[in-house]
């Protein structure tokens, strides 16, 4: 890759969200926003090359783009008042914007694309598209490729949700200081998903999942950016950067998905740790100053306690089982009531585990999850009833869609289906193990997103 | 009596634009007693609002998925029941969709107080209000939302309670016949239980007014902006 096509694909990682939300606060018009910004790019890929990269590529683009609405809005024979407006928004605009990290950058026009774009009036489906299309740049077929829907359909999802904008006047703009928590909320909220729907099917050679994962730890880390001060924004960016840390140790060489107990800590991403531990640690520093715990910060801390575990024996269950407990308090929810019972089987033995387990195995939110005997197959296995474990990685091996949970979870039946049963007296001592069939094993995928249907 | 009537028309309905043009009724209805009427923005534009444990809760759509919803409603004064059917019996929409027929009711015993829901410019920054409420559910508020219309003095521009939905009629010309049925008009949770306007420079303004409204605790305000041509 050539120094310019290396500036280009960089240029529209960092930049395409920025140009894009400029222009929309010039133009009002979301979809000419998009065409702009794609004009934009497509000038730099032509021009780039021969005249170099020039020295402020941010503000290139975003200029070019400004020039393309005003030449889109004349040739669509916009009326002369409405084409003087923009033409006066884009002069006022043309002084020349800071580049990312300057410190006179002024990112609110990204925090009012992100908080418009996750807006609750907005289905949740329609905040994920037009998040990773206006914020990310993802194209309307590369969105639907991820969420196994039609380039017709998403295209169709993305009018519906620029639609609704225009028509019910979602406002465009950054949310005011009494709101912005609420709404962060929902920012959050699709950040996680994002990165729950690239990780749980990262198992895959799928690399546009992968991507999911990229575009929510860069999305986590912009809002921390714009954001500095909340503790929930800190704890989002801490979960997906140590749950990340793990993605190269979480599959073997043939893809099958590995248990956190036996992933090659060597093979975690210790950058990637480190930025999240530093990130848990500000935001924990801002509760210690009276700010909101909530539940992403819980779950940082959990991810926490695995990320630096020095090996899977000497994890801390009982400080994860006590996270888990205050998760449910916060945020009460059958996903992390499963983790936590699995945490409590670690911390406090097999038959606390299972006593936790059954208390929210009914729940029906989790009916048809392969979750639920996968979870309690692995607290039998521990606790040596070998033959009731088997019948529990049967019952998960009905109901698991993933390819490489299935294959983990038929291993395991293997192993236990070729053991006999041992009198408990006679089985293995207090387990060394960590929680196998929950992926990534903190539990924290899919404890506030629910998996959703692809 | 006053009367509010709802249009309502499926998905599926492909009238023409000639006949789906309602300025020849209105002229009619104009002389026969309506006070007012609007259309309202794409049902898709809708936003639900509930307040629930003094959280606000706001979703995408309309507080009830039933196939044909709410597109437009006029204010009628008209001497009885009857008289309300044969004008609504005359909308063009009467055709292809439903024209559901609610008696105003007033809160305090009195006629309605005349005042109008919205200037006949309305539009952009307009939003009409749906209240939403489980019939057999939490009792009717028997006292009118007074602190709300106080709070929202200068943005709130008037509306209407409705008499229960048991109580309403949908007429249906289909084949020239004219087919009156009584009841509510579908099986839903949550029927419409009162309308108000207000204006609001933005959605968020309009969401906020919606979640102090004392039928966002009771049930669901369905926040829909006006037909912007």
């Amino acid at each position: 890759m050539t120094a310019v096509d290396d500036a280009l694909v960089r240029a529209f990682r960092d930049e395409w969200g920025r140009v894009v939300a400029t222009t929309i606060r010039v133009t009002g018009d979301w979809a000419l926003a998009e065409d702009c910004a794609q004009d934009a790019f497509a000038a730099a890929t032509r021009t780039w090359p021969r005249d170099g990269v020039p020295d402020r590529p941010g503000a290139w683009l975003t200029t070019a783009a400004r020039r393309s609405a005003l030449d889109r809005l004349r040739r669509a024979g916009t009326e002369a008042r409405r084409l003087a407006e923009v033409a006066a928004a884009v002069a006022v605009d043309a002084v020349p914007g800071p580049e990312p990290g300057d410190p006179r950058d002024l990112p609110d026009d990204r925090l009012a694309l992100i908080a418009t774009c996750c807006h609750p009036a907005l289905a949740l489906e329609v905040q994920v598209a037009l998040t990773l299309r206006t914020v990310c740049g993802l194209t309307v077929a590369e969105i639907g490729r991820v969420f196994g829907a039609s380039e017709a359909a998403t295209a169709k999802r993305l009018v519906r949700g620029r639609r609704k904008i225009a028509d019910a006047r979602i406002p465009y703009r950054v949310p005011p200081a009494d709101r912005l928590p609420e709404r962060l909320d929902g920012v959050l909220a699709v950040v996680y998903l994002l990165f729950s729907e690239g990780y749980t099917a990262s198992a895959g050679a799928d690399l546009l999942r992968l991507r999911l994962c990229d575009e929510a730890v860069r999305l986590a880390r912009l809002v921390a950016r714009l954001v500095p001060d909340d503790p929930e924004v800190r704890g989002c960016l801490a979960l997906v950067l140590l749950q990340d840390a793990r993605r190269a140790a979480r599959t073997d060489d043939a893809g099958d998905l590995v248990p956190l107990e036996d992933q090659d800590r060597g093979r975690w991403d210790a950058a990637a740790t480190a930025e999240g531990l530093a990130a848990l640690a500000a935001g924990d520093r801002l509760v210690a100053r009276g700010g909101r715990a909530g539940p992403y910060l819980v779950q940082a801390r959990i991810a926490a306690a695995h990320a630096t575990a020095p090996s899977a024996a000497a994890t801390d269950w009982a400080a994860i089982a006590a996270a888990y407990r205050e998760l449910l308090r916060l945020a009460p929810s059958p996903f992390a009531g499963l983790a936590g019972a699995v945490a409590t089987g670690m911390a406090d033995g097999p038959d606390a585990g299972l006593a936790a387990l059954d208390a929210v195995a009914g729940d029906a939110r989790l009916a048809g999850s392969h979750y639920v005997p996968a979870a309690r197959a692995d607290l039998l296995r521990r606790a040596g009833r070998a033959a009731e474990a088997a019948d529990g990685y049967r019952d998960a091996l009905g109901l698991v869609r993933n390819e490489a949970e299935r294959r983990y979870l038929a291993r395991r039946l293997a192993e236990v289906a070729g053991a006999r049963d041992v009198e408990p007296a006679l089985s293995p001592p207090a387990p060394a193990t960590g929680p196998g069939s929950l992926p990534g094993g903190s539990g924290a995928a899919g404890s506030r997103a629910a998996p959703r249907s692809r | 009596m006053t009367f509010v009537t709802f249009v309502r028309v499926g998905p599926d309905a492909a009238p023409t634009a000639e006949e789906a043009d309602p300025a020849a009724w209105v002229e009619r209805a104009d002389r026969a007693g309506r006070r007012e009427g609007h259309r309202l923005a794409e049902a898709d534009t809708a936003t639900t609002v509930r307040v629930r444990d003094g959280r606000v809760l706001v979703s995408d759509g309309p507080f009830a998925e039933y196939k044909e919803l709410v597109g437009g409603f006029d204010v009628l004064d008209v001497p009885d029941l009857d008289a309300a059917v044969a004008l609504a019996a005359e909308h063009p929409a009467a055709r292809f969709g439903a024209i559901e027929v609610r008696e105003v009711w007033p809160f305090d015993g009195s006629a309605a107080d005349g005042h109008v829901l919205a200037p006949e410019d309305a539009g952009a920054g307009h939003y009409l209000l749906l209240m939403g409420e489980v019939p057999d559910g939490s009792p009717h508020p028997d006292e009118p939302p007074t602190a709300w219309a106080r709070v929202h003095r200068g943005t709130d521009l008037g509306g209407h309670r409705l008499r229960p939905p048991a109580e309403a009629r949908t007429v249906r010309v289909r084949d020239g016949r004219t087919v009156v049925a009584h009841g509510p008009y579908a099986e839903v949770a949550e029927q419409v239980a009162g309308v108000a306007m207000i204006a609001a420079p933005d959605l968020d303004a309009a969401l906020d007014a919606a979640a102090r409204h004392p039928a966002a605790a009771a049930g669901a305000v369905e926040v829909r902006p006006l037909w912007q041509p």
